[in-house]
């Protein structure tokens, strides 16, 4: 059997090799165009493939033909890919990059401007193709350490060899918010992925007429859904320029989407922009949503503006392969089995194994609520280079033979026939436009920049999917280093930055002697 | 909290005091009034999203989106006279 994640795109090469497979940025490629892209990049990186290299190649590019293009030739070299995002602070795909110890990258022409920042000290000989560049002189002397090919010294896509690859290699290296201040690298396998890919084209019978969006970042694991379950069946991806998701109405109309994934805050602009009208998009015939809180309200308006729509509710952390749980929202029944306003996340996908568990891991009773625990095909291999955090979070619950990954999400455990259901985090991660944020990694940035020892950041305001923002506090009696905003920014996304400094000469203490986030909670509330 | 209503000016400053630090490394000391903050490379999509929720924020309202040209969204001076009429 064939399991590495290319095998619906080579097969959709085929069997469609005419019909739209991307459309970006203007530009509509066939599958056979795409195809002769991404093989030019996978012969190329097998041609000046770096001894000793792993077998990942990062990908710096975005909304652009050698975004996708990049992607998929990393896959036909055999190699996972590592998602590189240049609306991200320089230093942290520096970070990414070193972390993932890829020693070959593709840049599209819209990141090559950052790539100084990002090469500047970097240790390691990189190969640096760049797909569209028309001369790579001024690049090359300016670092003689690594090679770049431009346009010109791409190999022709005759070149391509197919490879062998193992059961367990990778599909992507995916870095998420890590607790301690540096992000960690999720590893994926390219089975996991297939599960998940093969799961969702039997699902909902996705076929060569399809219209995907694509509207996530690549840095967000689910836009792998949006790419992967297009290809297996010969579907066309669209995606859209950054200005033109401001307009998602327009968007879903000019290109005739038929297969809508987004999180829910993009829908909720929607209905604020007054583009959720009853019987707006006759065409959608799927809409799914993940990565935050699936407000009911919202979930009723979009289905009245999408008539013909399937709307369903998807679940899942990165270390789950993008989404392991679902629930099919069904005007009949869905209002009662909602809970505090929110849809359910419903059951989890075929072969996946759910665990309500308390603190100790033991299953709670059906109705109870704890931890939910996943298992299963899905599972990742682990975070990449940190045997430490994924010991702590991949672990063997008692009496329980098989490993299970610690969402740090609080769930109901379901009665007979019901579904699960989300009722929050046992931790310190908040999610801010679908995006996971551990507050512990902005507390242990600020700490460093601002030298305070006291710091403790808040997501702040609370919405219906989960907050807005970050604000963080300090206990000292200054009022701060007028750089420090300035100097986090640098090192953090522009999402997880703090909207607002706090300082107070002493945090109030809770029973257990632990800073009181609740009372400082109470603060903001105050200040309101 | 702010309680005067907020003049163009005021939110074209706080807009331009969020992103100070990316105004800096874009070099751009002069931002045009109708310099487009998706297009320019300053935010992206969501990152509008989370501006949107700022200036609500900071300003004490809750912006009636729906007479907004989406085109005038993400460009700052459009932007910011949009939330001071709104403010009124």
């Amino acid at each position: 059997m064939n399991t590495t994640l290319n095998r619906g795109f080579l097969h959709s090469v085929q069997a469609f090799r005419d019909r739209p497979a991307l459309e970006v940025a203007g530009e509509a490629l066939s599958y056979d165009a795409l195809f002769q892209r991404s093989a030019s990049l996978a012969g190329t990186l097998a041609r000046y493939e770096i001894s000793g290299s792993p077998l990942l190649t990062a990908v710096f590019a975005y909304r652009s033909v050698s975004a996708f293009a990049g992607i998929l030739g990393a896959l036909l070299r055999g190699h996972g890919y590592v998602p590189l995002n240049r609306a991200l602070p320089p230093e942290r795909t520096k970070i990414m990059l070193q972390r993932s110890g890829c020693r070959a990258m593709i840049v599209d022409a819209d990141s090559v401007k950052q790539l100084e920042q990002v090469l500047t000290g970097f240790e390691e000989e990189l190969l640096v193709i760049l797909p569209e560049a028309d001369s790579v002189e001024t690049l090359a002397k300016y670092f003689p350490k690594h090679r770049f090919i431009g346009k010109t010294g791409l190999l022709p896509h005759e070149d391509w060899k197919p490879v062998e690859i193992s059961d367990d290699a990778l599909a992507y290296v995916l870095f998420t918010s890590g607790s301690t201040g540096v992000p960690k690298g999720v590893m994926v396998a390219q089975r996991s992925v297939l599960r998940y890919v093969d799961f969702v084209c039997e699902r909902f019978g996705v076929n060569q007429t399809d219209r995907f969006s694509q509207t996530f970042d690549m840095t967000f694991d689910v836009s792998v859904s949006d790419m992967f379950v297009a290809w297996e069946r010969g579907a066309c991806l669209c995606c859209p320029s950054e200005k033109a998701l401001l307009n998602p109405a327009r968007f879903i109309s000019d290109s005739g989407i038929t297969f809508w994934f987004s999180v829910p805050s993009l829908a909720i602009f929607m209905k604020r922009l007054g583009s959720l009208k009853p019987g707006s998009y006759p065409k959608l015939r799927v809409s799914l949503f993940a990565g935050e809180a699936l407000p009911m309200d919202l979930t009723k308006a979009w289905a009245a503006a999408a008539p013909n729509s399937i709307v369903e509710n998807f679940y899942g952390p990165t270390e789950l392969t993008v989404s392991c749980t679902y629930y099919r929202w069904d005007a009949a029944r869905s209002s009662e089995e909602s809970e505090q306003g929110v849809v359910p996340i419903g059951q989890p996908f075929p072969g996946m194994v759910a665990l309500v568990a308390d603190e100790s891991l033991r299953e709670v009773a059906p109705g109870a609520d704890g931890e939910l625990l996943m298992t299963g095909p899905q599972l990742a291999l682990g975070y990449l280079d940190d045997p430490v955090k994924t010991a702590a979070a991949f672990v063997k619950p008692p009496e329980r033979e098989e490993i299970y990954y610690r969402t740090g999400d609080r769930v109901r455990r379901p009665l007979d026939g019901r579904p699960l259901t989300y009722l929050g985090r046992i931790d310190n991660q908040v999610k801010i436009l679908g995006r996971r944020v551990e507050l512990g990694e902005i507390e242990a940035v600020v700490r460093e920049e601002s030298g305070v020892g006291g710091v403790v950041a808040l997501g702040w305001p609370k919405t219906t999917t989960g907050v807005r923002g970050v604000e963080v506090f300090l206990e000292t009696e200054g009022s701060g280093h007028p750089e420090l905003k300035a100097r986090v920014e640098r090192r953090l996304p522009a999402y997880m930055a703090p909207r607002n400094y706090r300082f107070l000469p002493s945090f109030p203490l809770n029973a257990n002697g632990k800073y009181d986030r609740p009372a400082l909670l109470k603060i903001l509330e105050l200040n309101k | 909290m702010n309680t005067t209503k907020p003049t163009p000016e005021d939110v074209r400053e706080f807009i331009l005091s969020l992103y100070a630090e990316k105004f800096k490394r874009a070099g751009l000391r002069v931002v045009p009034d109708h310099f487009d903050l998706v297009t320019g490379g300053i935010v992206d999509s969501m990152g509008v999203l989370e501006l949107v929720g700022a200036l609500e924020q900071k300003f004490g309202l809750e912006l009636d989106l729906s007479g907004l040209d989406a085109e005038h969204l993400a460009m700052v001076g459009p932007l910011a006279r949009f939330v001071s009429a709104q403010a009124a």
